[in-house]
C-alpha cells in the first residue's frame, strides 16, 4: 500500500515555507513591543530607589511613601476629584440634551446642529483651552466686554470650577456622539408600543427614550471621567497662574519645574493614575456586560419617529444656537481673530489692531515652521503605519488561526486605559533602559511610535466591526481554492476592508494632528510638535504666534475632515 | 484514483460529539449525500473533509494523498487539498468579477494567461455564464451566483467536488431546475462529489448513494431506492419521505412476516426482517402513497374500516387524515370519498415494522 501511494500521482500542493505563522507571531510580537514598552519602566522605576539608569538603583517602596508625604498630596487630589466630577456632569448633561433635540425632535437646523456638536471633536484640548482664554479668561474679549457693560468681573475661569466647566463643554462632543449613535439605533416598535397604550411624549421620553439610552450614557460617564483625569491642557493653562494643581499639573510641575527631576516620585504617581485608570475601565466593562437589556438594534430600516416641540421649537432652536455660538463658534472665530491682530480687546477698534505680524513670526522662527512640517508628517506617515498595523491585528485577532489571537485582541485594546501621560513618561524611561534604541531619541520616530501605540484601540475599534460584518466564507472560499492565509488576506480581506480601513487612517489622523500630551516628554529641539510649541511659547506668554499656531492646527483639520469626506467617502464619527 | 475514505472520523465540540465515529467511502466520479436534519453532524464531517475544521479523531484520505490522520498528527490545511466547496451562500468576491472570481484560483496554480482564458472560458460554458464574465456577483440572480460558484470551483479542476447546500437560497421552481441541472453536469464531469442537504427530494434525485446521518452517526448508506424503501429505523422512514407509523402488538410472527394487532382496530400483516417473538410491542411504517382506498364490501386480509378527521386539497391529490381506533394515519387519493367511513387496503408487502425501543 505504501508502494501504491507513492506510485500515484499526488494532487496535494507541496508545503512551501510556513509565511502565514511567521507573519502572525510578527504581528504579535510587534504589538505586544509596542505596548509593553512604556509600562514595564513605569512599574519598574516606580519600585526604584534612584534613576532606573542609575547603576546603584535597588528596589524600594520609598517612591509611595514620598507620594503620600508630599505637601499639598490632599488638595491635589480633592481638586482632581472635584474636577473630574464637575467636568464629567456638565459634559453628559449637555451631550444628552443635545443628542435628544438633535436626534430625536423635530428642532430647526438639525444638519447645521448635528455638525457644529461634533466639530470640537476634531480639535485639541490645548487649541480648545487657549480659545476659552482669549474669549472667556480674565482679560478676554467676551469677559472684557461684559465687564465693560456690567462693571464687575463677570466670572473667573482660574478657579477648579471654571476649569471644570470649560472641559465639561470641551467634552460635551464625546457625550453627544455616543448618545446620538444610540437615538439612530433605538427601536421604533418600543416607543409605539408605549404610545399605544397611552402614554404622554414626556412620558415617553423619560421612561423609554433615557432609559434605553442608558447604556450609551454609562460608556460616555466613564469616558469623559478618564479624559477628565487625565487631561493636561485646561488644568495647566487656567490653573498655572495661580498654581492650582490637579494630578496631572502636579505630574507635569515635578518633570519640568525641577533641575533634576525626581525620577521614582513621578513613576510612583503614574502608576497610582495607571490603576486608577485600568480600574475604570474595568468598572466599565462589568457595567456594560448585561447591556443586552437594552439591545434594541433590529436591523430595521425603519427610524424612531421624532418628538414635536411645538410652540417650543423655536425655543429650543433658540437656547441651541446660542449655546453653539458661545460654546464653539466664539471660541474658534476668537482664536483665529486673535491671530490677526496684535491685541485683542473690546476697548480697542478692531482695524487698528488688525496684523499679518503673527503669521510672519511662525515664517521667520524655524521652530515654529518645523512643529507644523513635524505634526502634518507624524500625522500623515504616522497614521499609514499605524493603520497597516491595525490591519493586520485586526485580521491575526478575528481571521486566523492564530494561536494566541484572543490575547493578541487584548493586548490592542489594552492602551486605551494608559493615559497620554503615562505613555509619554513611559517611552521617556524606556529611552534610558534600553540604550540600544537611542538613536530613536529626539526624532519625530519615536513620537510615532508613542502615538501608534496610543491610538491602537481607537483604529482596532474602527477596523474590528467592519471585519466582523464580512462573511467568513468568503475568505473560507478562498482557503479552499488554494490561497493561504496571507494571500486570502491580501486578494480578499484587506480590499473588502478598504472603507473600514480609510475611516482608520482619517481617525488615527485627526488623532496625531492633535496629540500633544504624549508628545510633552518626548520632544526635543528637532522634534517639536505643534502642541508642544504652542505650549512652550504660551508659558513665555507669545499669545500672538500660538493663536497664529493654533489656528494653522485648526485650518489642517477642516481642509482634512473636509477632503476625507468629500473625496475618499470616508465617514468620520458615524 | 481519487476515491474518498474516510474512517473513524470524530469531532467533538464541549460536550457535544457532533461527529461519532463515522466511515465511508466515495467512489472515484461518485455522488454521495450526507442528509439528515441539522445538528446532525453533515456539516461538520464536510469540514473536516474540506479542512476548514480540524476533527479529533480518524482518518481521510482522497486517492493516495492522506488530508488527515489524527494517529500521525497529519493535517493538511484547505488551501493545499486541492478540492472545490460550493458555499451555501455562494461566497463570491464582491469585489472580483465573474471573471476575476474565476481567475483567481488559477493565478494560484501560476497558469498562465493565454491558458486561463480558455478555461475560464470553459469553465463559464459549462454552467452557461459566458455572457456575464464581466459583470460583478451583486448584479446576479441567486441562480446566476450558485452557477458561477460552481464554476468557480471546477475551473481548477479540483480532486473532490463538496457542495454545501448550495441550492437551499434558491426558490422553490428554480431548485428543481437546478437540481436536474446538477445531476447532469455532475455525470459530464466525473469528479468525486459529496453533497450536504437536509432536503430528502433533493438526495433523492441527485445521488449515487445517500448516507442519511443522525446524531453524529451515519444512520444507513445505502442508493437512494433501498433509503426510501427499506429504511434501517424508524428515523430513516420518518425522515425520507412522509411515513405513517401505526402501533400495535405483535400476535403471530413466521419467518419473513408477523402479524399486528392494531390495538383492536385491525389485525395487519407485514413483512419483517427481524426475528420478533409475539407479545412485542411496534411500529409499523407505511407510506401514504402506498394505502389504497377500497370499496366497502371488500373483504381480505389488511383491509380494515377507518374514520375521516380532516380533508386537505393539495392540487394534485388530496390527503386524508383518518383514524382507525387509537392509530392516526394519512391515506392519499385523487377523489375525495363522500362518507365519513371508509375502508383501506394495506398491501401485505408495504409495511415495515421497528419494535418500538429501537425507535429513536
Amino acid at each position: 500500500m505504501a508502494i501504491d501511494a507513492l506510485s500515484a500521482p499526488s494532487r496535494v500542493r507541496a508545503r512551501r515555507f510556513d509565511r502565514n505563522t511567521a507573519i502572525q507571531i510578527l504581528v504579535a510580537l510587534t504589538t505586544l513591543a509596542l505596548v509593553v514598552f512604556p509600562i514595564v519602566p513605569v512599574l519598574y522605576q516606580a519600585v526604584l530607589d534612584r534613576p532606573l539608569y542609575d547603576a546603584n538603583a535597588s528596589l524600594s517602596l520609598g517612591n509611595f511613601v514620598r507620594l503620600l508625604d508630599t505637601p499639598r498630596m490632599g488638595e491635589v487630589l480633592q481638586n482632581t476629584a472635584y474636577f473630574a466630577v464637575l467636568t464629567t456632569v456638565i459634559a453628559q448633561v449637555i451631550g444628552v440634551v443635545t443628542a435628544i433635540l438633535v436626534g430625536r425632535t423635530d428642532i430647526p437646523g438639525r444638519a447645521f446642529f448635528g455638525e457644529m456638536l461634533l466639530w470640537p471633536l476634531f480639535l485639541s484640548h490645548l487649541v480648545i483651552a487657549f480659545g476659552w482664554f482669549t474669549m472667556y479668561g480674565p482679560s478676554g474679549y467676551v469677559t472684557m466686554f461684559v465687564r465693560g457693560i456690567i462693571g464687575v468681573e463677570p466670572w473667573n475661569l482660574y478657579t477648579v470650577t471654571g476649569m471644570g466647566i470649560a472641559a465639561g463643554i470641551a467634552q460635551a462632543p464625546l457625550a453627544y456622539l455616543y448618545c446620538i449613535v444610540a437615538t439612530r439605533n433605538a427601536d421604533p416598535n418600543l416607543e409605539d408600543a408605549a404610545r399605544t397604550v397611552g402614554a404622554s411624549p414626556f412620558r415617553i421620553l423619560t421612561r423609554i427614550t433615557l432609559p434605553l439610552m442608558r447604556p450609551a450614557i454609562i460608556f460616555g460617564v466613564i469616558m469623559n471621567f478618564v479624559i477628565a483625569i487625565e487631561m493636561l491642557s485646561i488644568p495647566l493653562v487656567f490653573g498655572g497662574p495661580l498654581q492650582i494643581e490637579l494630578f496631572t499639573t502636579y505630574l507635569y510641575h515635578e518633570v519640568f519645574g525641577q533641575t533634576t527631576p525626581d525620577y521614582g516620585l513621578v513613576a510612583a504617581a503614574s502608576l497610582v493614575l495607571l490603576l486608577l485608570v485600568v480600574g475604570l475601565m474595568v468598572l466599565q466593562g462589568r457595567l456594560m456586560r448585561n447591556n443586552q437589556r437594552f439591545v434594541t438594534v433590529g436591523g430595521k430600516a425603519s427610524r424612531p419617529r421624532r418628538f414635536t416641540l411645538g410652540r417650543w421649537r423655536w425655543v429650543a432652536f433658540g437656547v441651541l444656537l446660542a449655546y453653539v455660538v458661545l460654546a464653539v463658534i466664539v471660541i474658534l472665530g476668537g482664536l483665529i481673530l486673535r491671530s490677526f491682530t496684535v491685541f485683542l480687546s473690546p476697548l480697542m477698534p478692531l482695524w487698528e489692531v488688525l496684523t499679518f505680524d503673527n503669521y510672519q513670526m511662525l515664517l521667520s522662527y524655524p521652530v515654529y515652521m518645523r512643529s507644523i512640517w513635524n505634526t502634518i508628517a507624524i500625522a500623515t506617515v504616522g497614521a499609514a503605519i499605524g493603520t497597516v498595523l491595525i490591519a493586520l491585528v485586526a485580521i491575526v485577532a478575528n481571521r486566523s488561526e492564530f494561536r494566541w489571537r484572543r490575547q493578541l485582541e487584548y493586548v490592542a485594546i489594552l492602551p486605551r486605559a494608559i493615559p497620554g501621560f503615562i505613555a509619554g513618561i513611559g517611552i521617556f524611561y524606556a529611552m534610558s533602559l534600553f540604550p540600544p534604541l537611542g538613536w530613536l531619541r529626539n526624532t519625530i520616530w519615536l513620537l510615532m511610535i508613542a502615538y501608534i501605540m496610543r491610538y491602537l484601540p481607537t483604529g482596532y475599534g474602527a477596523v474590528s466591526p467592519a471585519l466582523a460584518q464580512l462573511g467568513a466564507d468568503l475568505d473560507r472560499s478562498a482557503r479552499t481554492v488554494g490561497a493561504d492565509w496571507w494571500r486570502t488576506s491580501r486578494s480578499i480581506v484587506l480590499p473588502l476592508l478598504t472603507p473600514a480601513l480609510f475611516s482608520c487612517y482619517a481617525l488615527l489622523f485627526i488623532h496625531f494632528l492633535k496629540e500633544y500630551v504624549t508628545a510633552v516628554f518626548l520632544f526635543a529641539p528637532g522634534s517639536e510638535v505643534i502642541g508642544t510649541t504652542m505650549l512652550q511659547f504660551w508659558t513665555n506668554g507669545d499669545n500672538g504666534p500660538v493663536s497664529a499656531l493654533a489656528s494653522v492646527q485648526i485650518l489642517i483639520t477642516v481642509v482634512f475632515v473636509t477632503a476625507a469626506r468629500k473625496i475618499l467617502g470616508v465617514k468620520i464619527y458615524g | 484514483m481519487a476515491e474518498l475514505v474516510v474512517n473513524g472520523l470524530t469531532r467533538s465540540f464541549g460536550d457535544v460529539r457532533a461527529v461519532d465515529g463515522i466511515d465511508f467511502t466515495v467512489a472515484d466520479g461518485e455522488f454521495l449525500t450526507l442528509l439528515g436534519p441539522s445538528g446532525c453532524g453533515k456539516s461538520t464531517t464536510l469540514a473536516a473533509v474540506a479542512g476548514l475544521d480540524k476533527p479529533d479523531g480518524g482518518r481521510i484520505t482522497l486517492g493516495s494523498d492522506v488530508f488527515f490522520d489524527a494517529a500521525d498528527g497529519t493535517f493538511v490545511p484547505s488551501e493545499r487539498r486541492e478540492i472545490g466547496l460550493v458555499f451555501q451562500s455562494y461566497a463570491l468576491w464582491p469585489h472580483l468579477t465573474v471573471r476575476q472570481n474565476l481567475e483567481f484560483p488559477l493565478k494560484l496554480r501560476n497558469i498562465k494567461r493565454k491558458d486561463r482564458a480558455q478555461r475560464i472560458e470553459e469553465a463559464l460554458g459549462l454552467v452557461e455564464m459566458t455572457a456575464y464574465a464581466d459583470r460583478y456577483p451583486h448584479a446576479l440572480s441567486g441562480g446566476q451566483q450558485q452557477r458561477v460558484a460552481l464554476a468557480r470551483t471546477l475551473v481548477y479542476r479540483p480532486g473532490l467536488l463538496l457542495l454545501d447546500e448550495p441550492l437551499s437560497n434558491l426558490d422553490a421552481k428554480l431548485r428543481e431546475r437546478a437540481r436536474t441541472w446538477l445531476r447532469h453536469l455532475q455525470s459530464h464531469v466525473r469528479v468525486t462529489t459529496v453533497y450536504v442537504t437536509h432536503d430528502q427530494a433533493e438526495a433523492l434525485a441527485l445521488s449515487d448513494r445517500i448516507a442519511v446521518m443522525n446524531g453524529g452517526k451515519i444512520a444507513q448508506l445505502a442508493d437512494p431506492h433501498t433509503i426510501y424503501d427499506r429504511p434501517a429505523d424508524a428515523f430513516i422512514a420518518d425522515f425520507i419521505g412522509s411515513s405513517n407509523f401505526l402501533c400495535g402488538t405483535v400476535t403471530e410472527a413466521d419467518h419473513g412476516t408477523v402479524k399486528v394487532d392494531l390495538d383492536g382496530a385491525a389485525a395487519l400483516i407485514a413483512p419483517s426482517a427481524r426475528p420478533l417473538t409475539a407479545g412485542t410491542r411496534v411500529r409499523v411504517s407505511v407510506r401514504p402513497e402506498q394505502i389504497e382506498i377500497v370499496e366497502p364490501g371488500t373483504a381480505g386480509p389488511n383491509v380494515f374500516p377507518v374514520t375521516i378527521e380532516e380533508r386537505t386539497f393539495l392540487g394534485a391529490y388530496n390527503t386524508l387524515e383518518v383514524k382507525a381506533g387509537e392509530n392516526a394515519f394519512r391515506v392519499e387519493c385523487r377523489r375525495v370519498p363522500d362518507t365519513d367511513m371508509i375502508h383501506v387496503h394495506i398491501p401485505e408487502t408495504a409495511g415495515i415494522v421497528f419494535p418500538e425501543t429501537a425507535s429513536r
